[in-house]
């Protein structure tokens, strides 16, 4: 942001708003401890706008909804907290980044999440998984019981997908 | 005419390069940047074709980090660290001779190193020694080892490589170099897996609140047991709930469910 402003950048405009927007979507809601899954994504395309102005040359993304699932409630964060972990050890740590593949879709009366990225994978990371998995498992089970499931295998030929799938009320 | 000092720098962010670079041509219009490199490989790659005189490193690049590419850049130039300000290697720089700016970069800063940067190179001094520096540093810069139990057990299944939580294990048995995994999947089904960690290496990294060696060769969570069966020569088989199969009791373990 800095950076952009010191050079004068058009860019810089462009970076204001999406800061403006991630902090308009984030701040409200991280006190709640559920939200529906239209703000998520709308925290999630907000902060990968301001991670694509950080490294526009190493990340894509693409994010692939179903609309009629965005008023179902979930734990606040729990794409972001994927989402984060695809960027913090899927792309940052690969020298040609990767691209990040968002899905929410319906099946069998369930409600699918699915984030995978094509960056370094399990294993190359430095830091190792941190407790946002653990907390966010952790949280799912709070809302969702048994009916939580949280998933984490290597996606090939390189990358990591992470799976969330949680049973849909009856109505939504 | 003595020929224009050049420079390279190196960060993954372009935006970052293209910040720093306009600052150099504001503090410094005579430096000439000779390249631009956007991780570390690339960085020590470009030196070596370019031969610039100084070298400006981001440290957290992806692949080779800016130490790394500084120990192999060695004395050809003068090695200047770029660091972001929460960085822990911040500390490392602060109590060290080598120099460093701190991000966003700022103007005075970057003046005075420029000054310092230019009297070196009209005394034509040579780079600074920072090998043993550079050593101390990367010893630092590596990932902190994690201290807190092991949260997640990563198995491999063919070409799957299944992350299974550390709560959901019901014991764990060492199988030569190998240790067999035995743990319920979401739906509380049974399962097992291998993962290649040595039990041993594997048990010191678990809640010693929840897990037990109870044999050379088996660590037990403590929440899997059901009942134990005590034998007369000072030994015990575990049963499992759920579980058809028992776990060995060793007799040096023995006393350790005497003590509960």
């Amino acid at each position: 942001m800095q950076a952009l402003i010191d050079i004068g950048s058009p860019k810089a405009a462009d970076l204001m708003r999406s800061l403006i927007a991630y902090l308009r979507a984030a701040v409200p809601r991280l006190h709640e401890p559920t939200t529906t899954l239209g703000e998520e994504l709308a925290l999630v395309r907000a902060y990968l706008e301001l991670m694509y102005m950080r490294m526009p040359d190493r990340l894509q993304y693409a994010i692939e909804t179903d609309a009629s699932l965005h008023a179902v409630r979930c734990p606040t964060l729990t794409l972001l907290t994927l989402v984060e972990n695809a960027v913090k050890h899927g792309i940052d740590p690969a020298e040609d980044g990767g691209r990040i593949v968002i899905r929410i879709w319906r099946d069998a009366g369930r409600c699918r999440l699915r984030v995978e990225d094509s960056g370094a994978g399990l294993g190359a990371s430095a830091h190792g998984l941190g407790t946002g998995l653990s907390t966010l498992r952790d949280r799912l089970a709070l809302s969702f019981g048994a009916g939580a499931e949280l998933q984490v295998a290597a996606h090939l030929p390189h990358g990591t997908r992470a799976d969330i799938g949680f049973p849909l009320a009856v109505d939504a | 005419m003595p020929t224009p000092p050049s420079a390279l720098i190196a960060d993954d962010e372009p935006l970052l390069r293209e910040a720093l670079k306009r600052q150099l041509a504001r503090l410094w219009p005579e430096l000439q940047i000779a390249a631009e490199a956007r991780n570390g490989r690339d960085a020590v790659r470009l030196f070596e074709e370019r031969q610039p005189q100084l070298c400006f490193l981001d440290i957290q690049m992806p692949g080779l980090s800016g130490v790394q590419a500084a120990q192999q850049i060695g004395r050809r130039a003068h090695i200047v660290f770029v660091t972001a300000y929460d960085d822990y290697a911040v500390q490392a720089f602060a109590e060290g001779a080598l120099d460093y700016l701190v991000k966003p970069v700022q103007d005075a800063r970057l003046a005075d190193t420029v000054e310092r940067l230019q009297q070196r190179l009209q005394a034509a001094q040579p780079a600074a020694d920072i090998a043993e520096q550079l050593r101390r540093l990367a010893a630092q810069l590596l990932p902190p080892q994690p201290r807190a139990p092991l949260r997640w057990l990563h198995a491999q299944a063919g070409n799957t490589l299944r992350l299974i939580p550390v709560e959901a294990i019901d014991y764990l048995r060492s199988d030569s170099k190998y240790t067999c995994v035995a743990w319920r999947n979401e739906a509380a089904q049974a399962c097992e897996a291998i993962v290649a960690t040595p039990l041993k290496e594997l048990a010191a990294q678990l809640d010693p609140a929840c897990f037990l060696q109870v044999h050379r060769s088996v660590v037990v969570n403590l929440h899997a047991i059901e009942h134990l069966v005590r034998h007369d020569n000072e030994t015990a088989q575990i049963h499992l709930r759920g579980r058809r199969e028992t776990l060995p009791v060793s007799r040096s373990y023995l006393p350790l469910f005497r003590a509960m």
